[in-house]
Order: structure tokens, then sequence, then C-alpha cells
């Protein structure tokens, strides 16, 4: 639900899923913006289509393709038949962090995917770390460990890794993006007085909320406007690399 | 119901549920605030129910019934919203909790919960007449042992044997009819009255037969009006059920100069009877006594909302009138 805690569920469905291409674009801190800062950190949002085709008699079979279509010939010259077919838009981020002046320390650079989708007519984001649906050894465990491993023996352990989702509400404010995040703080400290509802485990004393979506939206919907649940947030300003 | 019955049943409904919201949820405190909150709209239905039950389904308005206890369904399922969105912010800001149940699985507990205050409150009721049903039972054996007694004491017997034995001398025609009445009014008390219901022609055979034999017995007895209309067989009465008014008529009647109207008529299925008698100065006081207590309770348990009763009880007369409506599904 927070900014840090993560989540098992999305607080979206295909039914609710908005597109909203107000956030493509390279985004800096507007300090950074106005600074003209060589270190500044970079929200890159854009716009994805994920396009799935599945095949008749091969039925574990299908193919994702990532922002371009099969050309049809393709399917022809396969033995097999198109069943369907399926196309879903969201956003990836690739968020760079500060850059740094040791060309040794890599910048971090981390990409996600952002769903968006409206409760209550406000925007929300939800980021979830990007992993091809291929899952493809090497995607797998560069997304999840976000460096690269330039090896391609399959990984025996990528079972055991779990991906959350956190959330954060968006607002756009004349040229500004305000990206505010739960506060984990707050959540932290109303779970632990026993003042909140939500369906949570405690793992390795780390809360992991276990909410389905629809009480993640549910509770969002009725706790949405309570700006002492949020953080402070950042305020982007769409960089001139966009413009 | 009593309170404590109310109390036990929501004491075990809170538990019930607090159990089942806790299944997958361990928040400790607010999960029994929750739990308390999500009884609010269910504790409105249920006594909606109850009060529906009470002013419609005793009366046996089952459309107007059901009709209402849809729309207090609604009411209920729109209740649980309004207190979980509306109600608790403002009363419990403190808490953030929202209802995690689907509008089907809201009007399931609305629904469940209705259901269960009916039963509940029909097998109370089933309960509570059957031991109304002992003690009317009780009432009316007690009725009828006195009834009995009264007849079957040594003087009632020896007066009536007495008179008959007279007028055997003078009109003996007239002493063997009064031998026939006596033998008939003791059959019908020993071996008739164990039904739940008698033909109303027997009943009022057996009253017509008493009031001859009082007659008898009342020497000085110089007014008696008594007026039974001949019936259709198909009628049925509970028995003994007027014998106490009749009976209550020569009991208290002023011995020395007796006054006595008893009328009884039948209009459309209903059963009208009227006794009025004279009262000496010194039974002024005298209001029926334990035998009419009895007897009308037996009336309330037999002919719940089918029978009207007036009294009128001056100070040298007392006058009783009755209404049952015999149209009963026996």
């Amino acid at each position: 639900m927070c900014g840090c805690i993560p989540s098992l569920h999305p607080i979206f469905t295909l039914e609710n899923r908005v597109i909203d291409d107000r956030i493509v674009g390279i985004w800096m801190d507007e300090e950074d913006y106005n600074n003209k800062s060589q270190f500044a950190k970079k929200w890159d949002f854009q716009r994805f289509t994920n396009f799935e085709y599945r095949y008749k008699d091969l039925e574990k079979f299908k193919i994702n393709v990532s922002n371009f279509e099969i050309d049809t010939n393709i399917h022809n010259k396969l033995n097999y038949k198109l069943h369907s077919q399926k196309q879903e838009e969201y956003y990836i981020l690739n968020y760079q962090g500060s850059n740094s002046p040791f060309k040794y320390i890599p910048r971090l650079s981390e990409k996600m995917i952002v769903n968006l989708t409206k409760i209550n007519g406000e925007l929300y984001a939800d980021f979830y770390p990007w992993l091809p649906k291929d899952k493809s050894p090497y995607a797998a465990v560069k997304s999840t460990r976000q460096q690269s491993i330039f090896s391609m023996d399959i990984p025996r352990f990528q079972s055991n890794l779990i991906y959350g989702h956190t959330f954060a509400k968006l607002t756009f404010d004349n040229s500004n993006l305000i990206i505010k995040p739960f506060d984990p703080d707050q959540f932290e400290r109303l779970i632990k007085e026993q003042k909140i509802r939500l369906k949570h485990e405690i793992v390795n004393e780390e809360i992991v909320i276990t909410a389905s979506t629809q009480e993640l939206r549910s509770f969002i919907s009725k706790y949405g406007n309570r700006e002492d649940l949020f953080m402070e947030g950042d305020i982007l300003r769409l960089s001139q690399e966009t413009e | 119901m009593r309170l404590s019955f109310h109390f036990i049943f929501w004491f075990i409904s809170v538990a019930v549920l607090y159990r089942i919201f806790t299944i997958d949820y361990d928040n400790g405190i607010v999960d029994f605030i929750y739990t308390i909150v999500f009884h609010v709209p269910l504790i409105f239905v249920v006594y909606l129910n109850y009060f529906l039950i009470q002013k419609l389904l005793d009366f046996k308005k089952y459309t107007f019934y059901i009709i209402s206890i849809i729309v207090g369904f609604v009411a209920g399922v729109m209740a649980h919203y309004l207190v979980f969105d509306f109600i608790c912010p403002i009363v419990l800001p403190q808490f953030f909790m929202v209802s995690l149940s689907t509008l089907g699985e809201v009007g399931q507990y609305i629904g469940a919960y209705i259901i269960i205050s009916l039963l509940v409150r029909l097998s109370y009721d089933r309960f509570l007449i059957r031991d109304k049903q002992i003690a009317l039972e009780y009432a009316y054996k007690e009725n009828q042992l006195e009834h009995l007694k009264s007849q079957l004491n040594p003087h009632f017997l020896f007066n009536s044997l007495n008179n008959i034995y007279s007028m055997t001398t003078t009109d003996v025609e007239k002493g063997r009819e009064s031998i026939i009445r006596l033998s008939d009014t003791l059959r019908y008390m020993l071996y008739k009255t164990d039904s739940d219901r008698v033909p109303l022609i027997q009943e009022l055979e057996y009253i017509e037969n008493y009031i001859e034999l009082e007659k008898l017995r009342l020497e000085s007895l110089k007014m008696v009006s008594v007026e039974i209309p001949s019936i259709s067989n198909q009628l049925h009465i509970a028995p003994l059920i007027l014998l106490p008014f009749v009976e209550n008529c020569f009991k208290h009647c002023d011995k020395n100069n007796p006054e006595i109207d008893i009328r009884i008529e039948i209009r459309h299925r209903e059963l009208y009877l009227y006794c009025r008698n004279n009262k000496a100065v010194a039974n002024s006081k005298i209001d029926g006594g334990l035998g009419l207590s009895n007897a009308q309770e037996r009336l309330n348990f037999l002919y719940p909302e089918l029978h009207v009763i007036q009294i009128k009880n001056g100070a040298n007369y007392y006058r009783l009138e009755l209404e049952i409506n015999l149209n009963e599904k026996v």
C-alpha cells in the first residue's frame, strides 16, 4: 500500500486500468530542473504496448512481443494456427538515480512497470518491477537484481523471488507531476497500534500487505483524501529533453 | 422477550462474527471495533424484523410483512454502507477500516440475520405458546374440576333429585324429562368435554339442560328468560367455554328474587351470548371470581382476535356480552 511497504496484489484490474499520456516523458526533480544539475535524477515514463499471441493446439505456448506487432505473415509461416491475441497498454518507468561524480560508481537504474488507475476520480500509479513476460533467465535475473549478470545459466532459485507492488497518488499541477507515495512510517505505526484494518503479514519484521485488489481499492477510495497517509512526494518537471 | 435473552443473542453473534472476521486478519483491537460496527445495521434489521413480526406477521398480514421486510432488507444494506462510509470516519476517526464485504456478501449477512431473527422469534413464540397452553390446559382442567364438583356436589344432586321426586308426584312426564336432563348433563360433562371442539348444538343442549336443572334447584327462581336458537350441526365450539358465564348468573343472582336473562344468538357464524342477572346487595361487589377469569383466559387462548367480551358490573346487576367468531380453522 505504501511507498516502501510492498503489496502482493495490485490496485488495478484490467477493467479499471487507464491510459493517461500526460505522464509520458522524462521528468526531473523541480530543484534539479531549475539548477540544470548534471547529477539530476530522471524519471522516464514511456508508453508500452504488449502483444500476446496464443496458438491453437499449443495450449501453453504464447509469444509476447513488446511495442511492435508481429507481421501476420509470421503467423502464417508458423505451423500453428493463431488462436487469440491480446493487447495490453501500460507504461514503463526507467528511473535513474543521481549521476555519480565518480566514474566507477554506476548510476542507479531501475525499471518498473507502471499501471495507472482511477479511484474516486483521483489518479494512482501501481509500480511493479519490470519482468519480461517470457521470463528468460537473463531478463529475470537482471530485472530483479537490477544488475547485469552476463550468464546464460538458468537461475535455479528464480521461484524464490516474489515481486511486490507499491502505490502512489499522481497529480498534474500546471507543468508539474506530483508523485505522492503512501507514507510507510505512518502505515507501520497504524498497524502496530492496531488502528488500521488491512490484511497483511509480518515476514522477518517486514510488513507485506496481502489485501486483495478490491480491498485495496475500497481502502484508497475511503481514505485517499487523508493527506496524513501520504508522503510529501516528489514534484517533477518535464525535462527539456522531452520538450 | 427477556433482556437477558437479547444480551446472550448479541454476545454470541459478536463472538461468531469476530471469529469469522479474524480468520484472515490479525489487526487486534481494530478487528473487534470492526465487528461491533458491523453489528449496527444487523441490530437495526433484527429489531425492525421483530417489530414487523409483532405488527404484521402476528396478525397474519403475510403480504405486507414480505413487502416490508424486503424494504427493511434494502434499508439494512444501505445502513451498512452508511455506517462504514459516513458515520465511522466521524465517530471513530482514529481507526482506519473499510467494509470489506461486497454488496452480495452484505446482503447475505443482512438476509441471514433477518431469517435467524424470524426463526428465533417463531421458536420463542412456540415455547411461549406451549407454556401458555400448559397453563391454560391446567386452568381448563381446574375449571372443569370446579364445575364437576359444583355439579356433582351432594347438595346439587340432592336438590335436583328431591325436586325431580316432588315433580313425579304432580307431573310424572316432567319428572322423567328432568331425570333425562340430569343424566344427559352428567354424561356430557364426563364423556364429551375431552375433545378440543364439540358440535355447538350439543354444547347448547347441555347449557339448556343445565339451566333447566338450575331452575328446579332454585325454587324461588321467578324469572329466567332463555333464548337458544336452533342451529345447524356444522358449527363447532370449544367445550364448556360458555358455561362459566351462564353458571355465574345462577351463582351470583339474588337468591330471594332472582332475575336472570340469558340469550344466545347465531349471526353469520358468530355466536352472541348475553347474560344478565340481578345481584343481592350483599353481593354487589362480586366481580365473577376465579371461574370467570379462567374462562376469559381460555377465550384469549382459544379464540385470539376472534372474540369480544364486554362486562358491566352494576350496583345491582351484572351483565356480560360475548361474541365469538366460530369461523375459525379448527
